[in-house]
């Protein structure tokens, strides 16, 4: 009886173990034929995933493009705003100088500094403008370019993954050791998202790929305020000159 | 006759401004009874003018240097008062005088101010109008370009996420 309690005791645990080990097993020892049985389910759940990403993350990417668009605008709307407002300031200084301006001479000398100042004034906000568009095109272009070299380096990665994907079924088709299939798209579907991997880092940041076109700005913006500065000091010179003679 | 003492006041021993003009309304209130010495001095003075013969401050001056000597050796103590009074009352008008300008500030704009250096900055007024400077309105006219800083793009999260997802990746 002591002998039979302990047989049965010893059965129940193996009941109760063996299966667990044996389903632990199952996934190494059975996972080649598994692979290859759920290939075509797991590779078409993979690139609807993939492609809901993509999507998901490109919809981010034109979101961001279309608020800095709309940044731009109010941007505009208020510099706009402030050139209104400086314009208006211009025109009142204009008009002092021109009351003041008694004696024809005065006069002469005052409205050909506001001709020479107006002069001024439009050329530096031309010469602003221009830098901003060629800012903004190129910044525009860079990004449309990051774009595609994204696109293009998913696209590569896509190629290599649907390759692997139809070498597997296959290879799967002929029977090929499922083991075997499956550690050959694994290590191609690897090379292939390091490749993406790659391509993505050699973008940099986009702070990076307009770090030229910023600085060009910056330097066409200084270059038209000394430009302004000079044509002014000499216009303010001319006048101080002209009405210091009477 | 009551003897009218004065106060001698040395302002260099005033500890305070205060004390100063404790010090004065003192003095000036002692002073105001002596109206009938005053008088007296007169009265006397006339006496002796009267008595002197052919008086004449313009022509006779050893007498009137004398009568004056008298006048003044009597009247001292109320002169030494009343000038180191009238000195004090002066010193401190200077004085705040001299606060009063320190406080205030001709022109408080460095440019206008400096402008005004120049005359030639200036066009000619006319009647009834201030100049306006030159400088003055042309510096209104040095306004900086409106320049907006550029908006930029971050799609490094982007990226990110598109790196470290291999949705194709088996386990």
């Amino acid at each position: 009886m002591k002998y039979n309690k302990q047989y049965i005791s010893a059965l129940i645990m193996i009941s109760l173990i063996a299966p667990s080990m044996a389903f632990a097993a199952g996934t190494s020892t059975m996972s080649a034929p598994n692979f290859c049985s759920t290939l075509t389910t797991f590779t078409a759940d993979a690139e609807t995933k993939k492609s809901l990403q993509v999507k998901d993350k490109f919809a981010k990417l034109d979101k961001r493009q279309a608020e800095l668009l709309l940044k731009r605008t109010e941007n505009d709307r208020t510099a706009t705003g402030l050139e209104t407002q400086a314009t208006e300031k211009q025109n009142l200084a204009y008009t002092k100088l021109l009351s003041q301006a008694k004696t024809d001479a005065e006069k002469t000398a005052v409205n050909q500094f506001i001709t020479g100042a107006k002069k001024a004034f439009t050329t530096r906000q031309a010469a602003i403008t221009t830098a901003q568009n060629t800012y903004r095109t190129a910044f525009d272009q860079r990004i449309s370019a990051r774009k595609a070299k994204l696109e293009a380096a998913l696209a590569t990665e896509k190629t290599s993954i649907d390759r692997a994907v139809s070498i597997a079924k296959s290879d799967c088709a002929r029977g090929v050791s499922s083991t075997t299939v499956k550690a050959t798209y694994k290590n191609t579907i690897t090379k292939a998202h390091d490749t993406f991997k790659l391509s993505v880092k050699g973008l940099g940041s986009v702070d990076t790929a307009v770090a030229t076109l910023t600085q060009n700005r910056k330097t066409a913006i200084t270059a038209a305020e000394n430009t302004f500065k000079k044509e002014m000091d000499n216009l303010k010179i001319t006048l101080k000159s002209q009405l210091g003679k009477k | 006759m009551k003897e009218h003492t004065l106060h001698t006041h040395n302002p260099e021993t005033f500890d305070t401004e205060d004390s100063f003009f404790v010090h004065e309304k003192k003095a000036l209130h002692e002073i105001k009874p002596s109206k009938a010495l005053l008088t007296s001095i007169l009265h006397k003075l006339d006496e002796e003018k009267s008595t002197t013969k052919n008086y004449n401050p313009y022509t006779s001056r050893n007498e009137h240097h004398v009568h004056s000597r008298k006048g003044i050796a009597i009247l001292s103590p109320y002169m030494r008062y009343m000038k180191m009074v009238s000195g004090a009352a002066f010193a401190s008008a200077l004085v705040f005088m001299f606060i009063l300008k320190g406080n205030t500030t001709p022109n408080e704009n460095p440019t206008t101010f400096a402008v005004q250096t120049s005359p030639n900055a200036k066009i000619a007024s006319v009647a009834g109008e201030e100049p306006i400077d030159v400088d003055t309105i042309l510096a209104e006219l040095d306004s900086a370009a409106t320049v907006a800083e550029e908006p930029t793009l971050d799609d490094s999260d982007i990226l990110n996420d598109l790196s470290n997802t291999n949705t194709y990746e088996i386990q």
